[in-house]
């Protein structure tokens, strides 16, 4: 997949991944990588900024395998940011199909 | 190296971090760790997957940086990322990037110490002439008070215009450096890439107010302009205040405190005043003392008339002569004035220096 397009949805595609369950940092990094071909560390100060901004929330829960681990969950802020995006989105791939369809119509 | 090892460094390079953002990272960093070991990874195939401990310091002390940069533009900040990009402890890769633009960052830095110098001198200047514009005109001869205080405000204006562009400018940089960042990290989402992704879009940030500042700056650097025009035509047009005859100019002297000068003058057949012509005044002013002045109009033939100025503070004036004291008789009296004695008492020694030469009448400085 080109780079660019990854850059631009990354944020979209974390904040998705946290709309309906809160999950620890790993679980999203192994997410994301099963769709999107990703450096596993990138994953970490994407989620630090999104914290930063207030787009995402953070605590500790106990964890069976040891130390407590960081959980992260949508913000009210995020979820407003999501939402807008998914819209933003939709409307961008419904242009570039209708885009690509009348290309393909025109060479056939 | 082991894990603990690995870690240990990384820890050990992020010593620029706070405590709690340290530990977070390194909270992060050993989750990935084991998390990659989790797939069967090798120590040696973990560590090169997330970069060396110097790269991945050099990437937070970058990010670090940068997020300074948008926090505080100044100085300060735009010397510490230009120092830490020439020494390369920013991100592996990232420096020939940076490199013209860290050179531009120590010119703006060098602008924008200069600008702070002019500024304060600006406002120093300013706050003076608007507490006294008699300060001005005395520093400046010819010059009328209003220009005088008009060319400071218009000195502050632009001393503070250009901290404000200055400030402006490493705000510009500061985007400059991260759009670069961004273009040059376009493949850290592969496997294949060791970059990292620093930025990818703070789009929900609330919009930057840089654009309103730049509209303010420019704004206050056409008031500044403006002022200074006005100023200079107010300097070239309006013809410096004259006294109706300045016979005696004191351009520097020193006096101790409870000094008095006495000014006499000799008059012999003055004429009194008729109709629209003003009587004839001997006024003595002596700068930052009371004023005395004595109308000789009820004076007639050889009579001494004493202006007493008494000087509160001890006062010393050298290096920057001023026109201090001065002495006045109207045009149409100077005939009527045939002498004049400055006393100096207590110590006090003045120069004196006559303008114009042809009105002047006789002197005569005794000194008790």
């Amino acid at each position: 997949m080109n780079t660019q397009w990854k850059k631009g949805i990354l944020d979209m595609l974390v904040l998705a991944m946290l709309e309906r369950t809160d999950r620890y940092g790993f679980e999203l990094v192994e997410l994301v990588s099963r769709h999107v071909e990703i450096a596993e560390r990138t994953i970490y100060p994407l989620l630090k900024r999104l914290r930063d901004e207030g787009l995402v929330e953070t605590y500790l829960r106990e964890s069976s395998m040891g130390a407590p681990r960081k959980y992260y969950r949508l913000a009210e802020a995020g979820r407003t940011y999501l939402n807008e995006m998914k819209a933003e989105w939709k409307e961008m791939r419904a242009a570039v199909d209708a885009l690509l369809e009348e290309a393909a119509r025109e060479q056939g | 190296m082991n894990r603990d090892d690995y870690l240990a460094r990384i820890d050990e390079r992020l010593r620029f971090l706070t405590d709690p953002e340290r530990i977070d990272i390194r909270s992060d960093l050993e989750e990935l760790y084991e998390g990659l070991r989790a797939r069967g990874m090798t120590d040696a195939q973990v560590q090169s997957r997330i970069g060396s401990p110097q790269t991945v310091a050099a990437e937070y002390r970058l990010s670090e940086h940068l997020d300074r940069l948008d926090r505080y533009p100044g100085p300060a900040t735009g010397f510490r990322i230009g120092l830490a990009t020439l020494s390369g402890q920013v991100a592996r890769g990232a420096t020939f990037q940076l490199f013209g633009l860290v050179w531009l960052a120590l010119a703006l830095l060098t602008f924008a110490a200069a600008a702070v110098v002019i500024a304060a001198a600006a406002l120093a200047a300013g706050a003076i002439a608007g507490y006294d514009p008699i300060v001005t005109t005395l520093a400046m001869p010819g010059i009328p008070p209003v220009s005088g205080a008009l060319i400071g405000i218009a000195a502050a204006a632009a001393g503070v215009g250009l901290v404000l562009v200055s400030r402006l400018a490493m705000r510009g940089l500061s985007r400059a450096i991260r759009e670069r960042l961004r273009r040059r990290h376009t493949d850290a989402m592969t496997n294949h890439d060791s970059g990292w992704v620093l930025d990818a879009a703070p789009a929900h940030r609330q919009p930057s107010r840089w654009i309103d500042s730049r509209r303010a700056v420019v704004h206050l650097g056409m008031a500044a302009g403006a002022l200074t025009i006005v100023a200079v035509l107010l300097m070239l047009i309006v013809p410096a205040p004259r006294f109706p005859v300045s016979v005696y100019r004191a351009e520097s002297f020193e006096l101790d405190r409870g000094t008095t000068i006495e000014i006499r003058a000799h008059a012999v057949d003055v004429r009194i005043a008729d109709g629209d012509v003003p009587a004839a005044r001997l006024t003595a002013e002596l700068r930052r003392t009371f004023l005395q002045s004595v109308d000789l109009s009820a004076v007639s033939g050889d009579t001494s008339v004493v202006v007493e100025a008494r000087h509160r503070e001890g006062l010393s004036w050298g290096i920057n002569p001023k026109p201090l004291l001065e002495v006045q008789i109207p045009a149409d009296q100077q005939a009527a004035v045939t002498g004049l004695v400055v006393v100096l008492t207590g110590g006090a020694e003045i120069d004196i220096r006559t303008v114009p030469p042809e009105l002047r009448p006789a002197l005569l400085v005794e000194r008790r």
